[in-house]
């Protein structure tokens, strides 16, 4: 069973993957702002016993925060299994899916998030899927509802349809040609929101997230195909980009690619900020043929910027390493899993 | 000078701030800075949305004034979990399900601020049950007497004009009759 970052979607030489995620809290406990440690625990608890009865979670991996360490935890993290909110919280638990695309955390800044996952441009079934569990979830335990406000939310932000929709884009064009902040701007008119996934805003391998900022007053139709529609745009402007680069400098192109090929294939030292941004120059000329792949075989570059995070170069190894040691397995990792080009 | 945040450290990050045209100094120190994700002092200024920051601005513009101005603005309480107006309008975020009866009448202009609109429009929660009772509210429409919606608008109304005359007695009563009226509609459901 493939994982959503283990695989090629539809526009997937600008679309990575679509995700939609749902926050809801229950009655019976005040929210996350409020509530306790202990009482946190109790209700976590009270979750998943309800919740693991259920032919729907059947073949769930549920996981603990106090069963998990923090090289687990962050490692979760990375394969975007879990929210950087949850990672800092002191209790938390959850249920993930067997090939991790549909993930419930409990205790994050809502009771319950409910989220999924699927690669490429396919945002509609993201939310079926997430829809699907909602409803069991809804079915068995009790939502805090309002006629008005619909899903109430602790922050204001997220009531209503207590939904956030997104995709992960691959911009290498338009970051290469200073569009970004423009772009930015002009989804906002949409209310959607564009921005880098990395903390270190210019070194994440181009990647970047588009969401929805309203959650209330549209149906979540609506918002899906808001987002939906102006991707869509964003997807053709990075492709006739990359186009009208390609056809001028071809070369300097190629160049960019086979370099990065060089360094990936041969280097013996990785940091992260380079191997993202020599991945998405790869990832970029595979997109746009500029190399040929030795094999038939579709591979994901994301899965590959996945592996190579700190925390799950750390899960592979027995010991605790340093930072020049992770470097090391990072290049290791990077040769194992490389495509070969011809 | 100490942090108007954390009254604890010494502030050290300072800043004017102008939101819908109203100036305001603020000092903070460096961990509440960071903690409240202060713009251009975050580094690592990423995940949430500016929306708190929105909401809260907007609070402070209009319904920190009034705190000022008179503090009778900060009895108002949620009796579910504590939470006092004052902390709603510095964290912007509620504290329980219960709160959204206490201070969504105070916000609900700003809700239109941030999403457009204040009606939720999408997914009903157990939707057959909600169907029977917009019928039944049907009917008690055609028979003069007002529907839960129309009630609940109304109470919802009664309790911002008396927040906003500061008629603290009659707003609370309005809340637990707005409490009464969504506990009886639940259960009829």
């Amino acid at each position: 069973m493939l994982r959503w970052f283990e695989e090629n979607g539809k526009n997937s030489d600008v679309v990575i993957s679509g995700r939609v995620r749902l926050a809801r809290n229950i009655n019976g406990f005040h929210f996350s702002l409020k509530l306790t440690n202990e009482d946190a625990e109790i209700m976590d608890a009270e979750i998943l016993t309800k919740l693991k009865g259920l032919k729907a979670f059947e073949q769930y991996h549920i996981f603990q925060f106090k069963d998990l360490d923090d090289c687990q935890k962050t490692a979760m993290k990375e394969r975007h299994v879990i929210s950087d909110f949850l990672l800092k919280r002191d209790t938390a638990a959850g249920l993930v899916s067997e090939d991790e695309n549909i993930s419930i955390m409990l205790n994050e800044e809502d009771h319950i998030r409910i989220q999924a996952f699927v690669s490429g441009m396919d945002i509609d079934k993201a939310y079926e899927l997430a829809n699907d569990i909602d409803d069991t979830i809804g079915g068995v335990l009790d939502y805090c509802y309002d006629e008005k406000y619909g899903y109430l939310t602790t922050c204001p932000s997220n009531v209503g349809t207590g939904m956030r929709a997104s995709y992960m884009l691959h911009l290498p064009a338009l970051t290469g040609s200073g569009r970004i902040a423009g772009l930015a701007a002009e989804v906002g008119r949409f209310g959607l929101v564009l921005k880098s996934l990395g903390i270190d805003q210019n070194n994440y391998g181009d990647i970047y997230q588009i969401t929805n900022q309203y959650t209330l007053g549209k149906s979540e139709k609506e918002i899906l195909d808001n987002l939906t529609n102006i991707t869509e745009q964003i997807v053709e402007q990075e492709r006739t980009l990359r186009k009208q680069y390609i056809s001028r400098k071809r070369l300097s192109a190629q160049d960019t690619v086979y370099r990065a090929y060089g360094v990936l294939r041969y280097a013996r030292k990785v940091s992260l900020g380079d191997g993202m941004l020599l991945l998405s120059q790869f990832r970029l000329g595979l997109s746009e043929k500029l190399v040929k792949p030795s094999s038939d075989i579709d591979v994901s570059i994301y899965q590959l910027m996945i592996g190579i995070q700190p925390a799950n170069l750390q899960m592979m190894s027995a010991n605790e390493m340093t930072e020049e040691e992770i470097d090391i397995a990072r290049s290791q990792f990077i040769r194992d899993n490389i495509p070969l080009i011809q | 000078m100490l942090c108007e945040n954390c009254n604890v450290n010494e502030a050290t990050v300072h800043f004017t701030e102008i939101r819908n045209g109203v100036q305001t100094e603020h000092h903070l120190c460096s961990e509440c800075a960071a903690k409240l994700e202060v713009p251009g002092y975050m580094e690592n200024y990423g995940n949430e949305f500016p929306f708190v920051r929105l909401l809260t601005g907007l609070l402070a513009a209009g319904g920190m004034a009034a705190v000022q101005r008179d503090t009778a603005m900060q009895h108002i309480c949620c009796p579910g979990c504590g939470m006092s107006f004052e902390e709603f309008t510095r964290i912007g975020k509620f504290g329980c399900a219960e709160c959204y009866d206490v201070f969504g009448p105070l916000i609900d202009d700003n809700m239109k601020c941030i999403h457009g609109s204040n009606v939720h429009r999408g997914k009903i929660y157990k939707e057959d049950s909600s169907g029977k009772d917009s019928e039944n509210n049907q009917k008690q429409s055609e028979s003069g007497e007002l529907s839960f919606e129309q009630q609940l608008g109304k109470l919802q109304m009664n309790l911002r004009e008396a927040v906003e005359l500061e008629n603290f007695e009659e707003a609370a009563h309005f809340r637990d009759e707005i409490k009464a009226l969504k506990e009886g509609n639940n259960k009829d459901a």
